[in-house]
């Protein structure tokens, strides 16, 4: 029997750590005769395979270019560090997991940019490959590397990797670059006409087209294309039907157990409440639900084609999907028999949800869990979270009656305005539920001790908030801050039943330094990486020496980018891109986060952000 | 009804560990639509187990799955041969199907012994390992081998390493499949390139089961040091053969060919 050809040999695959994570060949994932094809595109996460695997926007992208017959998409994610290792050692050019034909051989890499912390990977990724690492070093035979994802919405501090970045949500444009680029080689054009005439395509960002000069505070002076006919603002890309677009048929199944091993089903994207610290809400505006058909259809079609037995629905706020007891009851019904677990996602406490919860889980084993992100009440008037202590306590109540004793409160530490009687609120809140408990349920009602898990991560803000002019907490004082919170924790009634975690303070700092950089950050990146930063998102393998070296070394002051509280009328580097959402808007927000104001939710009223322009979604009436 | 799935397992599916293989079989019995019997709890899972767990890096076109299905209809067995074959990708396949007793025990419980080819990876053969694939050579090899009073093996568990006889847990070693043919007189289709008689260094049958499992790979390394030649596990491709029930099964007493009573291996799925 022919054994299908692979990259690696067989002694490596022995030696390395789960060798299924380079082998191709799951389930539902393509096959086509490269022969036959016009385009090559290689789709990546720069993270380790069970993460990428586990990500449902790859597999929308996968599924929409594979539809097409002249385009074949493959996958590669980041070779593991001991695969790493070997590869560099034996001058293993990296694959793709399909054909698991070298990267350098395709027409484009797309990479998928999920977090900041993933940035030396972006590298890895390039020189494993055998790509040159900076654009302007590409020659007229190299790749195209693009760039997409929530972090393309500032693609400044990655800007000098990449020669695209796709703006926005990738079901709009994708087939047109590609059209444009079959026209291009077909013409026999230089590398740069094709550039020049992408960044005519409305989300596409062509970092090489543009330049940024500087004042001498360090700030940005100016931003501008270098030629006339490059857009000056760059417009995100907004689905305008979900329920009419691509999803992914046949989802690729793995054979090892991922982070995310189950079918996803995305209900809706964006939010309506404008959580003032979010950026996901911002950027997914405005709010569109996909059609109860739409869902049921693809729940149905994915559930089968792909074996899983478990479905999960995701969205930024699974409450808001106005027909969710029609999906969840559809699912519950069509599905369980069949031994499909149904996991749902966080939702607000309340009859429906107790009565779902009480069908598809086994309570105690399960637990509750609510995000207040701020302790107080003032605080959470500040970051606009509509969350009540009521809402928090009555929830628990029901809960708690209905047999749960596991609660898992999300917190924040180093929000703008934040006091210290803020934080301590945190402790006295996570004990205020551990009271409920014991007050609500009898002695003889109760499985053993209520368990309470406070977790708070370090607030970083983020490119367009209102917080995007916030001063950042250092991480001196971020750990002062969780020292108290644990000292506070330690002195409420129901200490014993509350467990705290603390976020790592040291790479939120780095986070925040990326989130918010500039053009000045590429060089600091690139030093990190040549001098041996990869995984920077695992702890194990984050190098903090390393990275304050590349600071120092490349003349970069970390606090320019976070200890800093900025000027309302401050360019910033990604200010020219529009999310539709205005500038202006984002200054009436903070300002309403100063005031402690409260804004109502899209449903509620509209606040005017600015997201109407795309015609689309809540803004139109369509939720 | 009880069924046992024959299947094998080759190429890159080499790389898929055990509990994955598992996984990706659950999935395989949901996306053919198998009416497969789901154990009862709030968390019900299919009724089905592996006969042996095959190490990550071997291959196999002998090894067993037995399931447990919500029908009573045996015609269906035909039909569910091709279903899984469908959904099942190329490098593991179901050879075949049958259906036994339900009162018949776990064939887990009941392998006594598997049969195994090891032969020598065309990328590995050098100036010094070549006389491994020299035939007469390793049949007079083997002879001398096998006649020692002992074979003493190093065991290594979880927690200890310790050394032990195996000589009463080979039933024989031979020079190729076609030779361990006739001492089984079974006839093996032996799918694989790398362990087709002129790559093969040597075919053998062992005891295997709950109590005493005799790896192949110790076998090969123990052999391989016994004729002077620097061993290294990579070089070589084990192909798992066949799994044996043994027909004297009792329960609590071990089989072998030096027990008084002595194991009676069939195909594990022969009843």
């Amino acid at each position: 029997m022919e054994k299908r050809k692979l990259a690696l040999s067989d002694d490596i695959l022995l030696s390395v750590e789960k060798p299924a994570r380079y082998i191709g060949n799951e389930v539902n994932s393509v096959v086509k005769d490269k022969t036959k094809v016009d385009i090559r595109y290689a789709m990546c996460f720069p993270d380790v395979y069970e993460i990428g695997m586990s990500h449902l926007g790859i597999q929308i992208i996968y599924d929409m270019l594979n539809k097409r017959d002249d385009i074949y998409c493959e996958r590669v994610y980041s070779p593991w560090v001991d695969l790493d290792q070997i590869m560099r050692k034996e001058g293993i050019p990296l694959f793709a997991l399909e054909s698991q034909d070298p990267i350098k051989d395709f027409d484009f890499l797309g990479i998928t940019l999920q977090y900041e912390m993933c940035y030396t990977n972006i590298l890895q990724i390039l020189d494993l490959s055998g790509i040159p690492l900076k654009a302007c070093d590409r020659g007229e035979d190299d790749i195209f590397v693009m760039g997409g994802g929530p972090c393309s919405y500032n693609p400044e501090p990655i800007a000098d990797f990449f020669d695209i970045f796709y703006i926005g949500e990738g079901e709009t444009v994708f087939y047109d670059l590609m059209d444009l680029y079959k026209e291009w080689r077909k013409s026999g054009k230089k590398r740069i006409d094709f550039l020049r005439e992408a960044a005519k395509i409305e989300g596409m960002y062509v970092p090489l087209l543009y330049e940024a000069d500087y004042n001498e505070d360090g700030t940005l002076k100016s931003f501008k294309p270098k030629y006339e006919d490059a857009p000056v603002r760059v417009r995100k890309q907004v689905v305008k039907n979900l329920s009419d677009t691509f999803y992914p048929e046949k989802p690729l199944v793995p054979y090892i157990q991922v982070t995310q091993d189950r079918v996803v089903l995305e209900i809706q994207r964006g939010c309506i409440r404008g959580c003032r610290f979010c950026q996901a809400g911002i950027l997914y505006r405005p709010t569109r639900p996909r059609s109860l058909e739409f869902l049921k259809k693809e729940a149905k079609r994915m559930i089968e084609s792909s074996g899983q037995e478990e479905i999960t629905l995701s969205s930024l706020s699974s409450s808001d999907y106005g027909k969710l007891r029609d999906l969840v009851y559809y699912l519950i019904d069509n599905f369980q028999h069949k031994g499909i677990n149904i996991s749902l996602p966080s939702l607000r406490i309340d009859a429906f949800f107790l009565d779902v919860m009480n069908k598809v889980q086994d309570i105690r084993k399960s637990s509750l869990t609510f995000a207040p992100e701020a302790g107080s009440q003032r605080m959470r008037n500040v970051i606009n979270k509509g969350l009540t202590e009521d809402d928090i306590l009555n929830g628990a109540r029901e809960a708690f009656k209905g047999g749960w004793n596991r609660v898992k409160l999300y917190f924040m530490l180093g929000l703008p305005y934040e006091t210290y009687d803020d934080i301590e609120e945190i402790a006295n809140l996570a004990d205020k539920v551990a009271r409920t408990y014991y007050d609500e349920v009898p002695k003889e009602k109760r499985h053993g001790k209520v368990s309470i898990v406070a977790s708070s991560s370090i607030f970083v803000p983020k490119p367009f908030t209102p917080f995007q002019w916030s001063r950042m907490n250092s991480k001196e004082e971020a750990r002062d801050k969780r020292d108290f919170l644990i000292g506070k924790v330690k002195g409420v009634l129901n200490q014993k039943s509350i467990k705290y975690n603390c976020h790592d303070t040291f790479t939120s700092e780095l986070e925040g330094v990326f989130a918010r950089g500039d053009r000045k950050i590429n060089d600091v990146i690139l030093y990190a990486y040549e001098h041996g930063c990869i995984y920077d998102a695992w702890t194990e393998y984050f190098k903090y020496d390393t990275w304050m070296e590349a600071f120092k070394e490349c003349g970069v002051d970390m606090n320019f980018y976070i200890d800093r509280e900025r000027d309302l009328d401050e360019i910033f580097p990604w200010d020219f891109i529009d999310v539709g959402v205005t500038k202006d808007f984002l200054k009436r927000e903070y300002e309403n986060a100063k005031n402690e104001k409260v804004t109502p939710n899209c449903a509620e009223k509209c606040s005017g952000c600015g997201a109407g322009v795309f015609g689309t979604g809540i803004c139109v009436g369509d939720f | 009804m009880k069924i046992i799935i024959k299947f094998s397992k080759v190429g890159s599916m080499k790389f898929i560990g055990h509990l994955d293989l598992m996984r990706y079989f659950q999935k395989c019995f949901r996306r053919a639509n198998v009416p497969i019997a789901m154990s009862k709890g709030f968390s019900p899972h299919q009724i089905l187990s592996f006969a042996s767990p095959l190490g990550v890096g071997v291959t196999s076109e002998g090894d067993y799955l037995d399931a447990m299905l919500d029908t009573e209809d045996e015609s269906y067995i035909n039909k569910l041969k091709e279903d899984l074959n469908e959904v099942l990708n190329d490098e593991i396949r179901v050879v075949e199907i049958r259906r036994v007793a339900d009162e018949v025990k776990s064939s887990m419980s009941l392998l006594c012994a598997c049969d195994y080819v090891i032969g020598l990876k065309d990328v590995k053969v050098n100036e010094e390992n070549k006389v491994l694939l020299n035939k007469d050579f390793i049949k007079a090899k083997l002879k001398c081998y096998l006649s020692q009073p002992e074979i003493l093996v190093t065991k290594k568990t979880k927690k200890s390493t310790k050394e032990i006889n195996i000589k009463d847990y080979i039933y024989t070693i031979t020079e190729s499949v076609s030779a361990l043919s006739e001492y089984t007189g079974l006839s093996y289709d032996n799918i694989l390139e790398s362990t087709s008689d002129s790559k093969a260094v040597i075919a053998l049958r062992v005891t295997a089961g709950s109590s005493i499992n005799i790896k192949p790979e110790l076998i090969m390394e123990d052999f391989v040091k016994f004729l002077n030649i620097e061993y290294s596990n990579l070089e070589y491709q084990i192909h798992r053969l066949n799994m044996y029930r043994d027909k004297n099964f009792k329960k609590g007493e071990l089989h072998t060919l030096n027990t008084e009573i002595i194991c009676d291996p069939v195909a594990i799925y022969e009843y």
